[in-house]
């Protein structure tokens, strides 16, 4: 990449489903430390995101990498239904549904969510 | 002897035999985690676990002090552990902002991620966890969803704490509406506010 520019990645749900747990990690630990911005289809398990955040501290060094942000869209049902219990429906079992965006910590400047798309403003 | 007295003696026995409930203080930065374990210590008359601040990650190594809660005819010893902040970023140049220099904020830096890998490994060795909310702000951040996700996934029983209710910002309904399917207890760590309803319900939940 060039400087100023931001590479999304889109990877789909079957990729994941290629990958082993420890693979997936340190690939998105390393897109992370390049600079790049990765688009889930989906939601990572709770237990998956506690050990990227794990990596991420351990990977964190006072210049360069920071960490990371990561932003999950829950499913279109659990979306329209905001209010209470919405912690409960964001752990649903639809892990399926969804997406989840992990980007370099400050790069996203901004995430607008619809029911069926969502919008990153990056910079 | 009668045996009534026979079976309340072994009851006693057993309850005292009863190994600690190790409970983790968890949450993001600055919610108040360190002052609701000073208050829980200041209550329950054990050593204070550590100074609070302002400047974010000012606990960046767990803090442990044993604590024996007595509430009615419930007695329980729990061994508290005040855990540094879990964030998915540190950047030292935040830190400068509140007056250090800059090999302090580096360092303050270093050691803070170095907290949140403890605090994650810590995750795996707590009987419970207290997840410290601030009332004032959104309750359903990141780090809160994957927390409370975690702890659901493997099992461990946790109380929400949405702390901070003495400010005048404060929406504590916010995070009882959010996390309506947990226990939530409303508390100022700070004025000692609702603390009992804490105490009743981290007897209730970490012992049953």
């Amino acid at each position: 990449m060039t400087e100023g520019e931001i590479k999304v990645e889109v990877m789909a749900r079957s990729a994941l489903k290629g990958m082993s747990r420890s693979e997936l990690i340190e690939y998105v630990i390393r897109r992370a430390k390049d600079g790049a911005v990765i688009v889930f289809e989906g939601q990572l398990n709770p237990d998956l995101l506690t050990e990227i955040i794990q990596r991420t501290m351990e990977e964190v060094d006072l210049e360069e990498f920071t960490g990371i942000d990561i932003y999950v869209v829950p499913p279109k049902r659990a979306a329209r239904r905001s209010g209470r219990g919405l912690m409960k429906r964001l752990l649903g079992k639809r892990s399926e549904e969804g997406m989840t965006v992990i980007s370099p910590a400050n790069v996203l400047k901004d995430l607008e969510k619809g029911e069926d798309f969502i919008t990153l403003k990056l910079g | 002897m009668r045996p009534r007295s026979l079976i309340s003696r072994l009851l006693d026995y057993l309850r005292s035999a009863r190994r600690e409930v190790k409970i983790g203080i968890y949450g993001a930065p600055n919610v108040g985690k360190t002052t609701l374990a000073n208050r829980i210590a200041e209550d329950w008359g054990a050593e204070r676990f550590g100074e609070v601040s302002e400047i974010p990650h000012e606990t960046r190594r767990s803090v442990r002090r044993r604590v024996r809660i007595e509430l009615g005819s419930s007695r329980v010893d729990f061994e508290i552990v005040d855990t540094p902040g879990v964030t998915t970023k540190v950047d030292y140049r935040k830190f400068l902002r509140y007056g250090l220099d800059v090999k302090e904020a580096k360092q303050r830096a270093k050691e803070a991620t170095k907290g949140v890998v403890e605090a994650i490994r810590l995750l795996k060795t707590i009987d419970g966890a207290l997840v410290v909310i601030d009332s004032t702000r959104e309750p359903l951040t990141q780090v809160n969803v994957t927390l409370i996700g975690n702890l659901e996934a493997n099992e461990v029983p946790f109380i929400v704490v949405a702390n901070k209710i003495d400010l005048k910002e404060a929406d504590p309904g916010a995070v009882e509406d959010a996390f309506s399917d947990y226990p939530v207890v409303k508390v100022s760590a700070k004025t000692g506010e609702n603390m009992e309803d804490l105490y009743k319900a981290m007897i209730r939940e970490f012992t049953g």
